[in-house]
């Protein structure tokens, strides 16, 4: 397996508060560098504010960061221009935690399914409803989908069908943005199975697409990644393997949250004690510079 | 213990406009008692919002309580006259959502914001609003109270506003608490923290508290009783560590099951699935002759899909809506 996506020493600050007429910078990625390779599995983990999000944005595209390289195929994606995006954008795809914003709501699934083949101008119509069709079904969505409307969905359904839009164009990454979070527990077990299940459906490793699942918790993205990026205040404390982040954490960020994860043992609510909590607020983490 | 709320046979239908009722809750029997934390556990559309929203009469426009009773302390809520609902409301009972943003004034320094409520419910002096509101804050936020006392919304992280919102909820000394979803907008420290403070606040105030929520995990340790709702209905209801260690009903059971767990001591992950209850949540336009969970349901017997079951008694006061238990 070789690198795919390499981010390094990204910076991105947000300047937009006012306060009393003096502008406050926020710093949400302070000199952070990763390494995706070709079909891994990664898991970015941290709390609210850490980062890890704005990572994602710019991983994908969306956000251009402030300093840094992002280095995919022999390119540096924080130097090219927009015609060159529109040939990067689909080989790097984004799903986002709230499924209802993310189709036009009077779409039909089919026609959400097909829709980036339309854009990219790929396939005649006949063609892009059989695809279709065959991508909602390794989603997990049979029978009658095809013709209902995006916003009658399930939010679960609407979930699967994000990720099949997300894999129409056969991306080399796949982004997942606290796209289980806002999912109830029975529903994120059925992606996180499909997540799993995307692996062994696709034969060759090579065109596997590799997933980078971005999420506060941390149990869940240790069942699906193989490795593990923790985040703080805009800074990458501790990457390892899962069985080494699960295992023996060194930093207390991880510590933290691994905490929060883990179901307390019986023991602890037979004896009554109370959860483990963070001491002290992370309030002005953020606050970074001031202009 | 002394009964401090009784939810009697409560039935709730949305008509949405273009016909075809939704029955959110049928027939939900629920008691609470004085300082008890019961934890409603269950996923969309089970109903457990709606069993919050009525409970207070806050239900949207094309909500219709078919049924039931809701009594606090002797007096049924669902009769009250609007003038005498209001004075229940945020004064014997209180209410915090999930998105604490929204509750909060975005123009209003939260210390004000707190104060108002108090305002609203009438009596005390200037000062005496004031004193209270920073002895509830020192209690909420130690060290921090005073920076907090004058900021603005925007300037708190959503663990702070969600705190800010519990203030406003408890600052007039309610004996309950109905909080729907409070944690689900927040990251799973801070989730901690939220229930850690309630719990305390449960002990210093002999609050009771009726907490809504689609996680087991955040009720370990914190609930002391655990009703579980799915498709409108109560089906399991019992003593917090029995449901949560020893889960009777099928869909309890496999609810628990879906969330992956981290075995420190082994370390290394296991690569099957994660156990899963297949299919989708059941439609709530619909009557199904049987058990709404029977299609669903890995346990599944002939009786099931026949007639609904209703809900038996188990020991140590726990109720089980399945054949297995009864019928």
């Amino acid at each position: 397996m070789g690198v795919l996506l390499t981010a390094e020493n990204l910076v991105k600050e947000y300047a937009s508060r006012r306060l009393r007429g003096m502008s406050v910078a926020v710093r949400a990625l302070d000199g952070v560098s990763i390494e995706i390779q070709a079909g891994a599995r990664t898991g970015i983990v941290g709390a609210s504010g850490s980062g890890k999000s704005t990572l994602a944005l710019c991983l994908a595209c969306v956000e251009r960061p402030d300093s840094g390289a992002i280095r995919f195929v022999n390119r540096d994606l924080t130097q090219v221009d927009e015609s060159e995006l529109r040939e990067i954008r689909p080989q790097i795809q984004l799903v986002f935690q709230d499924s209802a914003s993310a189709f036009n709501p009077k779409f039909t699934a089919g026609e959400v399914s097909e829709e980036p083949w339309r854009l990219q101008r790929k396939l005649n119509a006949a063609e892009r409803r059989e695809r279709g069709t065959e991508l909602l079904e390794r989603v997990g969505l049979q029978g009658n989908i095809f013709d209902r409307q995006a916003s009658d969905l399930s939010g679960g359904q609407r979930q699967r069908l994000a990720i099949a839009r997300a894999l129409a164009l056969q991306p080399k990454v796949l982004i997942l943005d606290e796209a289980l979070s806002a999912l109830d527990y029975s529903v994120q077990a059925q992606i996180a199975n499909l997540l799993l299940d995307l692996r062994d459906k696709v034969a060759a490793k090579a065109e596997r697409p590799a997933i980078v699942l971005i999420s506060h918790d941390l149990a869940m993205a240790a069942r699906i990644s193989d490795e593990i990026i923790v985040m703080e205040s805009g800074r990458i404390v501790e990457t390892g393997s899962t069985e080494k982040i699960v295992g023996a954490p060194a930093h207390a960020a991880t510590r933290e949250l691994l905490a929060c994860s883990t179901r307390p043992p019986l023991c602890w609510l037979l004896t009554g004690l109370r959860y483990r909590c963070r001491a002290s607020w992370p309030a002005d983490a953020g606050w970074a510079t001031r202009r | 213990m002394e009964l401090l709320l009784d939810v009697q046979n409560l039935s709730v239908r949305y008509r949405p406009p273009g016909g075809g009722d939704v029955f959110a809750l049928r027939g939900a029997n629920l008691q609470i008692a004085r300082g008890q934390i019961v934890g409603v556990l269950g996923e969309s559309g089970s109903g457990k919002s709606t069993l919050a929203a009525s409970v207070l009469t806050l239900l949207p426009a094309n909500g219709v309580i078919d049924a039931g009773a809701v009594v606090l302390q002797g007096t049924n809520l669902l009769e009250l006259e609007r003038d005498e609902l209001e004075r229940v409301r945020g004064s014997k009972v209180s209410l915090i959502f999930q998105e604490p943003g929204v509750a909060l004034h975005p123009m209003m320094r939260v210390g004000a914001q707190i104060e108002e409520v108090l305002r609203a419910h009438g009596g005390e002096s200037k000062e005496a609003r004031r004193a209270a509101v920073r002895e509830l804050l020192d209690l909420i936020f130690g060290g921090e109270a005073e920076r907090i006392y004058f900021s603005y919304p925007h300037q708190l992280s959503g663990g702070q506003r969600q705190r800010i919102a519990i203030a406003q909820a408890i600052v007039c000394k309610p004996k309950l608490l109905i909080a729907d979803e409070p944690t689900a907008s927040l990251d799973s420290v801070t989730r901690r923290e939220i229930v850690e403070l309630l719990k305390k606040l449960q002990r210093e105030r002999e609050l009771a508290i009726l907490f809504i929520t689609h996680s087991a995990e955040l009720l370990e340790g914190f609930a002391d009783r655990i009703v579980v709702m799915y498709a409108g209905q109560i089906v399991e209801d019992g003593d917090a560590k029995r449901v949560l260690t020893a889960p009777r009903h099928p869909y309890t059971e496999a609810l628990l099951k879906c969330r992956p767990t981290l075995r420190r001591s082994e370390g290394v992950r296991e690569d099957e699935r994660i156990p899963m209850i297949a299919g989708e949540a059941p439609d709530l336009s619909a009557r199904s002759k049987g058990c709404a969970f029977e299609p669903r349901c890995a346990d599944r017997m002939k009786i099931c899909c026949e007639r609904a079951p209703e809900i038996f008694e188990v020991e140590n006061g726990g109720r089980v809506r399945c054949f297995k238990f009864g019928g």
